[in-house]
């Protein structure tokens, strides 16, 4: 924890009867009709969580095509994230779809990536134009995930696209229009990555780039021949792989013709352990103000790369994963990580990490006590039984209840045939419905109940969920849910619980970009503080909004906002306004002594 | 992603198994069609009961269909006494459960609970359904009923304990594993209360109970992390530090008669090929073997099964086994209910490749290098990026001296995988030192050195390399900077070590044994040297001293395999047979399914010229013991020396001349007037008789 000041709790929301019943009966074996939306205009008690996919009439009209053959290629169940980011710097989230496609190099029928323009105006409908074939050359690779970031500090948001093929970097050069910029820039992997985060590591103030990488062999995936318990054709288990080496690209800054130029320094790093990673994200796990890498691996244990920091001659990490507490679960057992959610869900002022498993596995939270200390929570937030049933892929925290604490959205999709829906006759037996689990916290104690079959009937779809993407794409004060389906649509989960409540947005810019990483801390009359972190990583292969978003109750009354920006300062700043996003750069806030919070 | 076992029922059928009293009898439609493959409906449903689910098997294994058909009958077949009906569906439940058809199961043992409500099996058998699908509740009331029924199964305390934990129920829990040590003071008890106080922040407590579980279950290996974990929430890092490097994932046990049958159930290839894969992960190589040839009885052209095989018994050390099983398993390609799916040219292509590969490294390990090079380069000729075969197959050919031809393999392997570079630059460097090309040479080192600028070794061997390229004026600057680098005493010896390694290679034997005494002063705990050290000694005559340092190695590392081969051949060599055999009876104890220590006795039991230790009855059992799952040459010579010693002669000859036979159609004319000579020694009535055993499987490294 950061701040030696009292952190706010957010209010006990109160279980409204209807939703007790409804997990009730949902526990009886009832299919519940999805509540109506409340008023929020006039409701006393927490709003209901309510999402509604709103994808088809928005226009966001995308399928992932996993390009199957039959063959039980261990790529094909895998793929792929998304990303909203704001393409054409309007202000607003536009979206991109990772696409697949046949496996295999050279084929010029491949479907490309889809990039889709954020054309709602104010207070209307969500309304995507697909903008795809003005966007330049997207790639047409078996795509995999996706990371956002200004890496060339042009003020517009550029990505990186990892594959199963070779990853690619494509430059934003103004409204959302991308240059293909990898070989140049000297970032080329082609070995099978999904994860990729940007963030300053070096404090140099250049997004710097890891890249995670996932299974090695590549010339026997296809070859592998498996089976479930039964004897039917199934996909092989990752575990028949060796994991890779990972790979961390240092930005050098621009070169003669402006585009940044990066370096591999993956070995000089320290970052050599290999793994078969699926998630990653960067955060400052030690408190030094040095950026950490934590990286969840499939299978194997899960890597906490330390940054030393600035005594060690520039980018040099170690693995503390083991003795943190975050490499295995409390059983001492290394799970199917896949993905990542960071965030202070039990409201003390720390970022602790929600790591989504495998079927039996549970989904596991992993609470911070201090610096480099974590302990295994699972159990105690009631995460063991809702999580078991499923495989859990991408998750992000989001509060769509408004009552300021946050909620978590988790995509689930199977990895393997699930028997039962084989055995009844199911020709494509991996789908699995996702969830949304409320936080239920009280005094501290921090409390998640699947409420899924309340949220909506969105929820009651069931599909091979990859990606989750959280962002305020309508900009009312909510964060709506991009959801990826391997195979199937995707879909846009627009949040109208928590309609009209009143919010404090935050985006922290250093330069002209997004200071990713950056921890804000909003403090309120009674003297508490609720922290939300300014990032995009996390989550299965997907990028998110990287604005720090607070839902307001109407005793919260914000005093003053301490940013602590991803070099270490922290600066003060004056409440921002109720209702709408401001812009805070790091630079002009108010400083204490050496930096320090004033 | 692995699959784990017992994975969960999709939510919706759960939900409706659960509560609308059953299945509707058909596919996701509710229709009354059975879909192709299934297996019939029960005629006349008993009145209690509800209808058994009707499953689309149709892509199942035949060998899993039959058994589900034959637990169905037995169903049928029960008779009218409710115990045994529940009995039979409760068996069939079991079938269910073990090929993961959950809601199948969950109907049986509903069934069987109906059927006989006061048998606790069948709440207990419940209770562990739910708690496998993550129904908490349920199972905990569930098994709660099953002790209100039976209060001293302790499985079920156990897992009521466990499940109380999981729904952080701290009380409950703690009661019910206190519970159960009243029952029997067993590891998962106190494994369970170390939890409880983990749970509750008592670190203390949880230490108490954590060691006490490791105490009774050592190889619950888990429970150091657990440990670990609470060491080092009292802040003591070293501990912490010490149970870290000793975790795994081997939980504490329940002796549960109820569930543990589970896994004996299975049947079927696929069953058997899943059995073995995951016996290998685990590193179990005797299962594997085992699963892997139990899959080659349900179909012998699978080549999975062949190619499974292979791989766990060239981990077992039978290398002859493991090669046989390769040339199977090509000559099953394509052939075997897998190929016969339809496999594309590619697939068939990269099996082909995969086997070149194993067969590589099983030709590697039988020291073949010419063979492993062969298969290598044939390997990457149908699959071209294959970076470990292209690592292999460079050093091979720099083994043979085609430098070369070894730079080009590593020249595609630092464009194809750039990680790779350090490793190729340093094996690259030494390629150009051998023909010669310092400018080269200098170049991949420097490259090397920058990208491990802490490794002393490295720095060693380029030290060595500028000497051998004539910079001697570089190479004392270099070996200068190594020995301040290298202060600590680990250092110094892993130097020394590496300097012996390269004396060794230049045929230096005194030099090198000089290093590795340099090596141990520094270190007297550094195995490697120690190690080296007896066999040098071994290989000047010195067996004795070989003998006492291969038991200093043995008594820090009682499971280091190669110490143990050391210090058998030594104590044959030694002429000390009675040790030998005590020593390979150790080995055997500590491996048992080791082939290579196996053979080893048999010659010994046979062979030895110590008639108190000769033992040729016992020479045969163990003999006949190993042919009977390996026909390999070496394993039946074994059982010819066995026989003759036993003073069968006529079994000696019969199996002798087949060996004779097979080697004449091999060519090979100094085996085969080997092999004569024997045949001669058994129709003359006499045993083999050696100071050494004649194919002794283990020759020291640098002795013999």
């Amino acid at each position: 924890m950061s701040s030696g000041r009292p952190v706010r709790r957010p209010t006990a929301p109160v279980l409204a009867l209807g939703t007790a019943l409804g997990i009730g009966a949902w526990l009886a074996g009832c299919a519940q009709p999805a509540p109506a939306p409340e008023d929020p205009g006039t409701e006393e008690d927490t709003p209901a969580i309510h999402l509604v996919d709103v994808a088809r009439d928005a226009g966001l009209d995308f399928v992932h095509d996993p390009g199957l053959t039959g063959s039980f290629h261990i790529a094909e169940l895998m793929g792929a994230g998304a990303a909203l980011f704001d393409a054409d710097g309007d202000g607003d989230l536009d979206a991109y779809l990772v696409q697949g496609g046949p496996l295999g190099e050279g084929d010029s029928a491949a479907p490309k990536d889809r990039l889709f323009r954020n054309d709602t105006s104010g207070g209307g409908p969500i309304r995507f134009t697909d903008v795809s074939a003005e966007a330049g050359d997207l790639p047409a690779d078996y795509g995999m995930g996706v990371a956002a970031g200004d890496v060339d500090d042009d003020g517009d948001v550029d990505l990186y696209v990892t594959a199963y093929g070779s990853n690619r970097l494509l430059l934003n050069r103004g409204g959302g229009v991308f240059d293909d910029r990898t070989d140049a820039a000297g970032v080329a992997e082609t070995r099978w990555s999904v994860p990729a985060v940007f963030a300053d590591f070096d404090r140099d103030g250049r997004l710097d780039l890891f890249v995670g990488n996932y299974l090695g062999d590549e010339a026997s995936h296809a070859q592998r021949r498996c089976n479930s318990p039964d004897g039917r054709r199934d996909y092989c288990s990752a575990a028949l792989w060796p994991g890779l080496t990972d790979r961390l690209f240092r930005n050098l800054g621009p070169g003669d013709d402006g585009a940044p130029r990066f370096e591999d320094v993956t070995e000089s790093a320290g970052v050599t352990e290999p793994g078969r990673a699926l998630g990653a994200v960067a955060l400052d796990a030690d408190g030094d103000g040095w950026l950490d890498l934590y990286v969840a691996n499939d299978g194997d244990p899960n890597h906490l790369w330390r940054n030393l920091g600035a005594g060690h001659g520039g980018l040099r990490f170690e693995e503390t994963a083991l003795l943190a507490g975050v490499a295995v679960n409390a059983k001492g057992q290394a799970e199917a990580s896949m993905g990542i959610a960071v965030g202070d869900p039990d409201g003390d002022g720390d970022d602790d990490l929600l790591l989504t498993h495998l079927v039996v596995e549970t989904h596991t939270f992993y609470r911070r006590r201090g610096p480099l200390l974590f302990d295994d929570h699972t159990a105690a937030v009631g995460l063991e039984a809702p999580s078991r049933l499923h495989t859990g892929f991408g998750v992000a925290h989001f509060d769509p209840d408004g009552d300021g604490d946050l909620d978590l959205y988790v995509a689930n999709g199977a990895v393997q045939n699930r028997l039962d829906l084989a055995a009844a006759g199911d020709p494509f037996p991996f789908h699995e419905r996702d969830q949304v689990l409320r936080n239920l916290g009280d005094g501290g104690a921090l409390r998640l109940v699947d409420v899924s079959p309340e949220a909506g009937d969105a929820l009651a779809v069931s599909d091979v969920g990859r990606g989750v993407a959280v962002g305020d794409v309508d900009g009312d004060g909510d964060l709506d849910v991009l959801v990826t389906a391997n195979g199937g649509p995707a879909r846009l989960l627009e949040s109208r619980g928590a309609d009209r409540r009143p919010f404090v947005g935050v985006r922290a810019v250093v330069g002209s970009r997004e200071a990713l990483g950056t921890r804000v801390e909003l403090r309120f009359e009674d003297g508490s503080s609720r922290w939300r972190t300014a990032d995009t990583g996390g989550s299965y292969g997907s990028a998110r909004d990287p604005r720090a978003l607070f839902a307001l109750g109407p005793e919260d009354v914000p005093t003053d906002l301490r940013v602590h920006w991803p070099d270490g300062s922290t600066e003060a700043f004056p409440a921002p306004a109720v209702g709408r996003y401001a812009e805070v750069r790091r630079g002009e806030g108010r400083r204490g002594e050496n930096g320090a919070a004033p | 992603m692995r699959r784990r076992s017992l994975p969960v029922l999709p939510l919706f059928l759960v939900l409706c198994l659960a509560a609308c009293g059953g299945p509707d009898g058909g596919g996701p439609d509710g229709g009354s069609s059975a879909p192709p493959g299934a297996t019939p409906p029960e005629a006349t449903p008993k009145a209690q009961t509800a209808p058994l689910p009707e499953l689309d098997l149709s892509a199942a294994d035949p060998a899993v269909r039959e058994q589900i058909d034959r637990s169905r009958r037995a169903v049928e077949d029960a008779g009218d006494d409710p115990a045994a009906q529940a009995r039979a569906y409760s068996d069939l439940g079991l079938v269910y459960l073990t090929y993961e058809f959950l809601g199948a199961a969950g109907t049986c043992f509903e069934n069987a609970r109906s059927l006989e409500p006061t048998n606790f099996r069948w709440h207990y058998l419940l209770g562990y359904l739910e708690m496998i699908q993550g129904r908490l509740p349920e199972a905990a009331d569930l098994y709660g009923r099953a002790l209100e029924l039976e209060a001293d199964f302790l499985p079920a305390v156990l897992r009521l304990g466990r499940t109380r934990l999981q729904l952080s129920d701290l009380d409950a829990a703690e009661a019910r594993f206190r519970a159960a040590l009243e029952l029997d003071p067993v590891a998962a008890g106190h494994a369970g209360l170390g939890r409880v106080a983990a749970a509750r922040g008592d670190d203390s407590a949880a230490v108490e109970h954590f060691r006490t579980a490791l105490d009774l279950e050592p190889e619950a290996d888990a429970l150091h992390y657990a440990l670990a974990q609470s060491y080092r929430n009292l802040g003591q890092m070293d501990r912490a530090r010490h149970h870290l490097e000793r975790s795994g994932d081997v939980a504490t046990r329940i002796a549960d008669p109820l569930i543990n049958p589970l896994a004996s159930l299975a049947e079927g290839l696929q069953f058997y090929l899943v059995q073995g894969a995951e016996a290998m992960d685990d590193g179990r190589y005797d299962g594997a073997a085992a699963s892997y040839r139990a899959a080659l009885e349900q179909d012998p052209a699978s080549f999975e099964a062949h190619r499974g095989l292979a791989v766990s018994l060239e981990r077992l050390g039978d290398l002859e086994g493991a090669a046989e099983a390769l040339d199977r398993a090509a000559s099953s390609l394509g052939e075997g209910a897998e190929g016969a799916a339809g496999a594309d040219d590619a697939t068939i292509r990269g099996q082909r490749a995969a086997l070149l590969r194993s067969r590589g490294l099983v030709a590697a390990l039988r020291g073949r290098d010419g063979r492993a090079l062969e298969s290598y380069l044939a390997s990457l000729e149908l699959v071209p990026e294959q970076p470990d075969v292209l690592l292999r197959a460079a050093g091979g050919l720099a083994k043979l001296g085609r430098f070369e031809d070894a730079i080009s393999l590593y020249d595609r392997l630092e464009s194809l995988e750039p990680a790779w570079a350090p490793a190729v630059w340093e094996r690259r460097g030494t390629a150009w030192v051998n023909l010669g090309r310092a400018d080269e040479a200098v170049a991949d080192f420097d490259r090397a050195v920058d990208a491990a600028p802490e490794d002393a070794l490295l720095r060693s061997r380029y030290a060595a390399a500028l000497e051998h390229l004539g910079r001697r004026a570089d190479a004392q600057r270099r070996a200068a900077a190594d020995l301040s680098a290298g202060s600590d005493p680990q250092t110094r010896a892993a130097l020394a070590v590496e300097r012996a390694r390269g004396q060794l290679r230049s045929g230096a034997l005194e030099d090198a044994m000089a290093s590795y005494r340099e090596a141990l002063g520094a270190q007297p705990d550094h195995l490697p040297a120690r190690r080296g050290l007896a066999q040098l000694l071994a290989h000047h005559g010195r067996f004795g001293e070989a003998v006492e340092h291969l038991e200093q190695v043995l008594e820090a590392s009682p499971r280091h395999e190669g110490a143990r081969r050391d210090h058998a051949v030594a104590l044959v060599l030694a002429e000390r047979y009675g040790e030998a055999r005590l020593a390979l009876q150790e080995a055997l104890r500590l491996f048992p399914r080791h082939l290579g220590f196996a053979l080893t006795q048999v010659e010994l039991l046979s062979t030895t010229p110590d008639d108190s230790v000769r033992d040729g009855d016992l020479a045969v059992r163990i003999a006949e013991r190993i042919t009977a799952e390996n026909d390999g040459a070496v394993a039946r010579q074994s059982l010819a020396f066995a026989y003759a010693a036993a003073g069968r002669f006529d079994d000696a000859k019969r199996v002798q001349r087949r060996l004779l036979e097979e080697a004449e159609a091999g060519g090979n004319e100094a085996l085969i007037a080997e092999l004569r000579s024997r045949l001669e020694r058994f129709e003359a009535g006499q045993p083999q008789i050696a100071a050494t055993p004649a194919d002794i499987v283990f020759p020291l490294v640098a002795g013999r």
